[in-house]
C-alpha cells in the first residue's frame, strides 16, 4: 500500500501509470472500439477497404487513414494494443523468468555449473535467431504464438547475464559481507539481500523490453515469418509505411499518418513502461529509499 | 586473469559443436523438398517435374540421414572447409572473410558515438535527475527506440542524400570504387578508410568516411535508448551510495565525485550491455545495411536465413559464436577490472 | 564537450560538401534491381534475372526481332532459316532440316594466342595489337560451326536447367524431356549411376546425329516438325554459343561421347564455367563481385557487329525501394526496378521516364488443386464439409470452381491492385500467342451467378454448411495477397459461412506444398506461370503448361486435375501439336482456351506486365515479352 502511495506521489510515475491504464482500457474494449468485419476469421486481421496500394488520408470511415493495401490504421492501433500486451508481457515474463533462474543458479553455484550455463548462454546467443524463427515457422506454421516462442527462446539470455553479473557484484558488497559475518544463513542472504538488489537491472531491462517486443515481432513479420501481413500489430503498421516515407511529389509529409499513428502508439507504450519501471525501481530499491521526494 | 581467459577459451569448441548440432537438428526438421528450395529458388527451376526434383534431391544429398550429413560437414570444417553458400555464390569462408571488414568498419566507427554518447547522455540525465535535461534525454532516446531503425535511416537518407546530396548510400562512389579495385591500390584490410590511409589516398579516405556518416548516426541513435537508460539508472544508484555521500561530505567537488567515484561503478552494467551491442553490430545489422546499400554480414546472414542456406548459416553461426565468446570474455575481464571486488571464476 | 560536438559537426559538413562536385559517367549505365545473377554458365541458367548474363555476354544463332515473339533476326547464323529461303526443308519421310549459315570472324572476348614457346595463351581480344591478332590460333576464341554443335550438346548433356532440357525435348521430338530420362530408358536402369558406357555413348550419338557440322553452316535435323524450334534457339539460355576450345581449356566437358556423364548436373561449385565467361556477345564481364552483388559488363570492341554504344553496364542489387528511388532521382542510377504503385509518382518526377504496359507472356492465377493430401493436413480444417473445413477433393466439383470464378472481382484486380497497368487473363494463352482471341469468354464478378453455382455444389451441402480453407501465396508478393483478400471478402459476402484464411509462406514452404508429396498440400494457391517460347504447344508452350497432363501446372495440381486434363484437353493438345499448318492449329488452341473457361480449370486473373523506370537520358530499350523483360543492353545508350 505504501508502495502505491509512493508511486502516486511521483508525477512521472503517475504519467506512466495513466498511460498504461489508457492502453489497458483500449485493449479491454477493443471489440467495442473497433468492430471486426464479418469476413474476418479473426479479430486480429485488419479489415481492408479496397485494395489500392497507396495509403489513403484520414477521412470518413478511416479516422487514422489507411496503410498501403488499405488496412485501416485505427483498427490496427486498437487491436494492436492487445497484441502489444500479449507479445510484450508474454515474452518478457517467461523470458525473464527463465533467464533469471539460469543466471541465479550460475552465480550462486559458481565453478563448473557457472561455466557450463554461461556457455549455454553463449550457444543461444550465437544462435542465428532469424534461422530458428524461419525454420520454426516453416514447420509449425505462422502465427503469434510461434513468434512469441522464437522471441522467448532467444531473448532470455540477456536477463541471465545481467542478473548473474549483478549477483556477483553484490555477493562481495559490504552489507552482504556484514550479513554473513553476523551469521545469517546462505538462504537468508540470498533471499533477503542479494536477489532483491540484483533484480533491479533486470527490471530495468525487462520494462524496456516489454515495450519493444512489438518491434522485434514486426521485424520477423517483415521477413515473411511471424504473423501474416495485415495482422493487428503496431510494428507491422509501421513496416507497411516503409515505402511511403518519401511522401508524394516533393511533399515528404503526404503520408505522415502511416508513420505517426503507429509510431506514437509504440512510443507511448514504451514510454509508459519506462516510467513505471523506473518509478518501481526508485521505490523498491532500498538504497534509494528516502530519496523519492526529490 | 590469463588462466581465467584460457579456461574460458577452452570451452569454445564445446560451444561450437553444441551450436552446430542444434542448427543441424533444425535443418533435419525440414523435409528434403523444403530444403531443396535453396537450390531451386523460384518456380523456374522446378519445371522438370517429379523425376527432376528427385534427382536434384539426390544430387545435393538432402535425403541422407542426419549423421551422414553432419559427419560430412564436420569432416569438412576440420579441414578448414566451411562448405559452399548457394546464396552468396561462393565458399562460406570466403564470403565471411570478404564481408567481415565492411561490418567491422561500420562497427568500429559506430562504437564510439554509441558508447561514449550513451555514457555522456546517461550521466547528464542522472545528474539532473527529474529536471528538464533528464526528461529531454529520456524522450529523445525513447523516440529512437520506438521506431524501427529503417525509419530513421530512410529519413536521414532522404534529407542528407535526397535533398542535400551530402552523404550517399553505398560504401564508395563509383569513381573511388574503380580506384580501389584497380591494381594501383592495395587492399590490405578491405576496410576502406584504413586502406586509404595505408595507401596514402586522401580522396578515397574522405569518400569512404562520407559514406559511413549516415549508417553510423542511425546505428547510434537507435541504440542510445537502451544504453542511456542503463547508464542513467546505474548512475543514479551509485550517486546515492554511501561512499559517494562520504566523498561529498569530504568536500570533493561534484565533478570529482561524478568522475572518480560514481562513474566507474556506474559503468559496470553498461559494460555488460555494451558487450551485447558490439556483438550485435559485429553480427551485421541487416536493415541498416539494406537501406544504405552497404553490403555486410547482416545481409549475408539474413539472406542465408531466408533461403535456408544451411552451410552459410552454420558458417556464420560459428563465426558469430567465436566472436561472442571473445566479447563476453572481454566484458567479464573488464568487469573484474572495474570492480576489484569481483572475483573471476 | 560542446566544443567537441561543434567540431564534429563542422567536420561532417566539410566531408559532406567535399563530395558535392561529383561527376557522373556518361558512358555507364547503372541498373538497380532486386535480383541477383546466379552463374555465368548459359547452360545452367533457368530464370529471368539469371538470363541477363548470357543475354548480353553471349550470342545465339538467332535473336528475337524487336518486340515480336515469333519473328527473328540473324545472330551467329547469318540468315534466319525459313521455308521461303530454302533453309528449312522437309524430307518425304517427315524429317525437317534447318540450315544455319554461320558468320565468320566472330571472335570471343578472349582468344587463344600462340605464344613464343608454342603453347596457347588466352588473352583479351580487345587488348591485342594488330600484330598479335595474327597469332590467334584459328578456332580458339572464334565461333565456328563445331562450337555451335558443342554448345547445344553441352547444354543438353548438362541436363540442369529446364531451358536447356527444352532443347533435348526438341531434338528428341518430345520423346524425352531430358537426357536423364533418355539415358535411363535406353539403358533400362533406374539411376544415372547404373548407366554404362554403351548407353552413355548411345545418348550422345542420338543427339549428336541430329546436328551436322558443315564448313560454314550447321544443319539440324528433327525427326518430325517442332514448331518452336527457332524460338528455342533464340532464347538467351542454353542455346547460347560457347567456344569449345576455351570451355575445354577451363575444364568443362571435352565434347566426347563417353565423358559427358562426368559433367552431368554439376553443383554450382563443381562447374568450371560457374563464374567465368567467354562469349562473343556485345559485352564482356569485367567484374562479378558476388559479395557486393554487383556485376560490371564492359563493352566488347571486337564484337562482330557494330560495338555497343554503352561503355559499361553496372548491375547492382539494392533491396530497399526508397534507396533505389533516391539514387535514380540523384542521377546515380539510370534504371531501377519499381513497384507498380509508384509508377504514377515516378512519371511525375522530373527527369524520369516510365515505360509501362510492357507485356510478359505469363499470367498470374489462383489454382484449384485436388485431391489434397489428406493425412493430418491442417490446411483442410476438419476435412469434411461441415463448415469447418473442406474435403480433399473439394474443387473436383465444377460448380465450386465456377462459384469461385464468379466471386472474384476482376475490376478490382486490374484497377485497384494494378492501377490499370494490366489486363484480365482470358486463359493460359496471352495476347500475341496463337489461339488468343480478344473475344473469348471470361468470367466477371457476378455474385448472383456465384450463388447459383454454390447452391448446386456438392448437392447443396456447400451452401448449407459452408466451408473453411486456407489459401497460400508466396510471402512478400503483395499483389497476390490482395487478390486473395478480394476473394475472401467477396465469398464471405455471398455466404458468411464461406471462410478463407490467407497465408503467405516462404518459398521453401510453398514449394513443399506444391511439389513435396504425391498430392499437393493445399487446395488453393496463387502462382504465376508462363511459357518460354511463342508457340502455345510443346513442352514450354502456354497451353501445354496449363492444359497438358505432363505440363507444369498438372505437375503440382493433384491427380484430380490431371484426370480432368487427360480426359478433356489432352486429345486436342496432341492433335494440335502434330499439325503443322497454323491455320489448322489456331482454332484448336482457341478452343482449348475456351474450354479452360468452360471447365474453370483455374481462376485466371491477370496477365503479367512489367515496367521500366529510367532517366530521360536513357534510350534504346526494346521490350520483348518472351524474354520476360530481360534487358538487352546492346542497343541502349545515354544522351541528353
Amino acid at each position: 500500500m505504501r508502495t502505491i502511495r509512493q508511486l502516486l506521489r511521483n508525477p512521472l510515475s503517475v504519467v506512466g501509470i495513466v498511460l498504461l491504464l489508457f492502453f489497458v482500457v483500449i485493449a479491454a474494449f477493443s471489440p467495442l472500439l473497433a468492430r471486426p468485419e464479418p469476413y474476418q476469421l479473426s479479430p486480429y486481421q485488419i479489415p481492408r477497404d479496397g485494395f489500392w496500394q497507396a495509403p489513403r488520408d484520414p477521412g470518413p470511415g478511416h479516422p487514422f487513414g489507411t496503410t498501403q493495401g488499405q488496412f485501416d490504421i485505427y483498427y490496427g492501433i486498437v487491436w494492436g494494443t492487445r497484441t502489444a500486451f500479449r507479445i510484450g508481457l508474454g515474452v518478457v515474463l517467461v523470458g525473464a523468468f527463465v533467464g533469471m533462474t539460469i543466471g541465479a543458479v550460475a552465480a550462486f553455484y559458481g565453478g563448473m555449473i557457472d561455466e557450463l550455463l554461461m556457455r549455454l548462454v553463449d550457444v543461444f546467443m550465437s544462435f542465428p535467431f532469424l534461422i530458428a524463427a524461419m525454420v520454426l515457422t516453416t514447420i509449425l506454421g505462422k502465427g503469434i504464438y510461434q513468434v512469441m516462442l522464437s522471441l522467448i527462446a532467444f531473448g532470455w539470455m540477456r536477463y541471465a547475464r545481467v542478473l548473474r553479473s549483478e549477483i556477483l557484484h553484490i555477493k562481495e558488497s559490504d552489507y552482504v559481507q556484514a550479513a554473513r559475518a553476523s551469521g545469517a544463513s546462505n538462504r537468508r542472504i540470498v533471499l533477503r539481500h542479494i536477489l532483491p538488489n540484483a533484480f533491479y537491472p533486470v527490471l530495468v531491462q525487462a520494462t524496456m523490453a516489454t515495450g519493444s517486443m512489438v518491434l522485434a515481432a514486426s521485424a520477423l513479420s517483415f521477413l515473411g515469418v511471424g504473423t501474416e501481413p495485415g495482422y493487428a500489430d503496431w510494428g507491422q503498421l509501421i513496416s507497411l509505411a516503409r515505402n511511403w516515407i518519401m511522401g508524394k511529389g516533393g511533399n515528404p509529409f503526404a503520408y505522415w499518418y502511416t508513420l505517426v499513428y503507429p509510431g506514437m502508439a509504440i512510443f507511448l507504450f514504451v514510454l509508459a513502461w519506462n516510467l513505471v519501471g523506473d518509478a518501481l525501481r526508485d521505490i523498491l530499491d532500498p538504497r534509494l529509499r528516502g530519496s523519492t521526494h526529490a | 586473469m590469463l588462466s581465467y581467459a584460457i579456461r574460458r577459451l577452452l570451452f569454445l569448441p564445446i560451444v561450437l559443436i553444441l551450436l552446430a548440432l542444434m542448427i543441424f537438428a533444425l535443418q533435419m526438421m525440414l523435409t528434403p523438398m523444403q530444403r531443396l528450395a535453396l537450390y531451386a529458388p523460384s518456380p523456374d527451376y522446378l519445371k522438370g517435374g517429379e523425376t527432376f526434383i528427385r534427382s536434384l534431391i539426390d544430387l545435393y544429398g538432402l535425403d541422407d540421414p542426419f549423421f551422414v550429413q553432419f559427419g560430412r560437414w564436420i569432416g569438412n570444417v576440420v579441414r578448414g572447409n566451411l562448405g559452399w553458400s548457394e546464396t552468396a555464390r561462393m565458399p562460406v569462408g570466403q564470403a565471411i572473410a570478404l564481408l567481415f571488414p565492411a561490418t567491422l568498419e561500420l562497427a568500429l566507427f559506430s562504437f564510439i558515438p554509441v558508447i561514449l554518447g550513451a555514457i555522456w547522455l546517461g550521466t547528464k540525465a542522472a545528474t539532473h535527475h527529474n529536471r528538464l535535461t533528464d526528461h529531454s534525454v529520456r524522450v529523445f532516446t525513447i523516440l529512437g527506440w520506438s521506431f524501427p531503425d529503417f525509419v530513421f535511416g530512410l529519413l536521414a537518407l532522404m534529407v542528407f542524400y535526397g535533398s542535400l546530396r551530402w552523404f550517399p548510400p553505398g560504401r564508395l562512389s563509383p569513381a573511388m570504387d574503380a580506384i580501389v579495385r584497380s591494381d594501383a591500390f592495395h587492399r590490405y584490410t578491405r576496410m576502406n578508410v584504413l586502406d586509404a590511409i595505408l595507401n596514402g589516398n586522401g580522396r578515397v579516405m574522405l569518400d569512404s568516411l562520407r559514406h559511413l556518416v549516415l549508417p553510423v548516426i542511425t546505428l547510434a541513435y537507435v541504440n542510445w535508448a537502451s544504453m542511456v537508460r542503463i547508464m542513467r539508472s546505474s548512475m543514479l544508484e551509485t550517486l546515492r551510495q554511501d561512499y559517494v555521500t562520504t566523498a561529498r561530505a569530504k568536500g570533493l567537488t561534484e565533478r570529482k565525485v561524478e568522475n572518480r567515484h560514481a562513474r566507474r561503478n556506474a559503468l559496470l552494467p553498461v559494460t555488460t550491455v555494451s558487450g551485447f551491442v558490439v556483438a550485435w553490430m559485429m553480427g551485421g545489422v541487416v536493415i541498416i545495411e539494406s537501406i544504405f546499400d552497404y553490403h555486410g554480414l547482416g545481409r549475408f546472414a539474413a539472406n542465408a536465413a531466408a533461403n535456408l542456406d544451411f552451410s552459410a548459416i552454420l558458417g556464420f553461426a560459428l563465426y558469430f559464436a567465436v566472436l561472442l565468446v571473445i566479447v563476453n570474455l572481454v566484458v567479464d575481464l573488464l568487469y573484474a577490472y572495474l570492480d576489484p571486488r569481483v572475483k573471476l571464476g | 564537450m560542446k566544443r567537441a560536438v561543434l567540431f564534429a559537426v563542422v567536420v561532417l559538413m566539410l566531408v559532406g560538401v567535399a563530395g558535392l562536385a561529383q561527376v557522373k559517367n556518361p558512358g555507364t549505365l547503372t541498373f538497380l534491381w532486386t535480383s541477383d545473377l546466379r552463374t555465368m554458365d548459359p547452360a545452367y541458367v533457368a530464370s529471368t534475372p539469371g538470363s541477363y548474363a548470357p543475354f548480353n555476354l553471349y550470342d545465339r544463332l538467332l535473336n528475337y526481332k524487336g518486340e515480336a515473339i515469333d519473328e527473328f533476326i540473324p545472330g551467329i547464323s547469318r540468315v534466319v532459316p525459313s521455308v521461303e529461303n530454302g533453309l528449312i526443308t522437309q524430307a518425304p519421310d517427315g524429317r525437317v532440316f534447318y540450315t544455319f549459315p554461320i558468320e565468320t570472324g566472330v571472335y570471343c572476348h578472349q582468344v587463344g594466342v600462340r605464344a613464343s614457346d608454342g603453347s596457347i595463351v588466352w588473352k583479351a581480344y580487345d587488348e591485342l595489337t594488330d600484330a598479335e591478332k595474327k597469332d590467334i590460333v584459328p578456332g580458339y576464341g572464334e565461333i565456328t560451326p563445331s562450337d555451335v554443335k558443342y554448345s547445344l550438346l553441352r547444354a543438353m548433356l548438362l541436363g540442369f536447367s529446364w531451358m536447356s532440357n527444352a532443347i533435348t525435348d526438341m531434338f528428341t521430338g518430345s520423346q524425352y524431356p531430358d537426357v536423364e530420362a533418355m539415358a535411363l530408358a535406353l539403358g533400362g536402369v533406374e539411376t544415372m549411376d547404373e548407366v554404362d558406357d554403351a548407353t552413355e555413348a548411345a545418348v550422345y550419338n542420338t543427339l549428336a546425329d541430329k546436328i551436322a557440322v558443315r564448313d560454314d553452316a550447321v544443319e539440324i535435323v528433327l525427326d518430325k516438325p517442332f514448331p518452336a524450334t527457332l524460338g528455342i534457339l533464340a532464347l538467351p539460355f542454353g542455346a547460347s554459343i560457347l567456344d569449345q576450345e576455351w570451355a575445354v581449356a577451363q575444364g568443362a566437358w571435352d565434347g566426347a561421347a563417353n565423358t559427358w556423364i562426368d559433367y552431368f548436373k554439376p553443383t554450382l561449385e563443381e562447374n568450371p564455367l560457374f563464374a567465368i565467361e567467354n562469349g562473343s556477345g556485345p559485352f564482356q564481364l569485367e567484374e562479378w563481385d558476388r559479395a557486393e552483388k554487383k556485376a560490371i559488363f564492359k563493352r566488347f570492341e571486337g564484337y562482330f557487329r557494330e560495338p555497343a554504344s554503352l561503355e559499361r553496364v553496372v548491375l547492382r542489387s539494392v533491396t530497399e525501394w526508397t534507396t533505389r528511388r533516391l539514387q535514380l532521382e540523384a542521377g546515380d542510377a539510370d534504371l531501377v526496378s519499381t513497384p507498380v504503385e509508384f509508377l504514377d509518382e515516378m512519371e511525375a518526377t522530373d527527369g524520369v521516364t516510365v515505360l509501362r504496359g510492357l507485356p510478359m507472356v505469363s499470367t498470374t492465377n489462383t489454382f484449384f488443386l485436388w485431391p489434397v493430401q489428406d493425412s493430418g493436413n491442417p490446411n483442410l480444417g476438419s476435412g469434411k464439409l461441415d463448415g469447418k473445413g473442406i474435403p480433399p477433393d473439394f474443387f473436383s466439383d465444377i460448380d465450386v470452381r465456377k462459384g469461385f470464378c464468379y466471386a472474384m472481382d476482376y475490376d478490382a484486380l486490374i484497377n485497384q491492385i494494378h492501377l490499370g497497368n494490366t489486363e484480365q487473363a482470358r486463359g493460359p494463352i496471352v495476347k500475341g500467342i496463337m489461339g488468343y482471341r480478344a473475344d473469348s469468354p471470361v468470367y466477371s464478378y457476378d455474385p448472383e451467378k456465384a450463388k447459383e453455382h454454390f447452391m448446386k455444389a456438392w448437392g447443396g451441402e456447400v451452401w448449407e454448411k459452408g466451408f473453411k480453407l486456407t489459401a497460400f501465396y508466396i510471402a512478400g508478393i503483395t499483389t497476390w495477397q490482395s487478390a486473395l483478400g478480394i476473394l475472401q471478402q467477396n465469398l464471405s459476402r455471398i455466404n458468411p459461412k464461406f471462410q478463407i484464411e490467407i497465408q503467405g509462406v516462404q518459398w521453401s514452404a510453398f514449394s513443399d506444398l506444391l511439389w513435396g508429396g504425391a498430392e499437393p498440400g493445399a487446395a488453393l494457391v496463387v502462382c504465376n506461370w508462363g511459357p518460354d517460347y511463342s508457340d502455345p504447344g510443346g513442352p514450354l508452350g502456354a497451353a501445354s503448361y496449363y492444359l497438358d497432363m505432363n505440363g507444369a501446372v498438372a505437375g503440382f495440381s493433384g491427380s484430380g486435375y490431371v484426370d480432368l486434363i487427360e480426359d478433356k484437353f489432352q486429345p486436342l493438345l496432341d492433335e494440335a501439336w502434330a499439325l503443322v499448318d497454323p491455320a489448322e492449329r489456331e482454332p484448336i488452341y482457341a478452343k482449348l482456351q475456351e474450354m479452360s473457361y468452360e471447365y474453370a480449370t483455374s481462376l485466371f486473373m491477370w496477365q503479367d506486365y512489367t515496367y521500366l523506370v529510367e532517366r530521360d537520358w536513357v534510350h534504346g530499350y526494346t521490350h520483348n515479352a518472351i524474354t520476360y523483360g530481360a534487358v538487352y543492353f546492346y542497343p541502349m545508350s545515354k544522351s541528353e
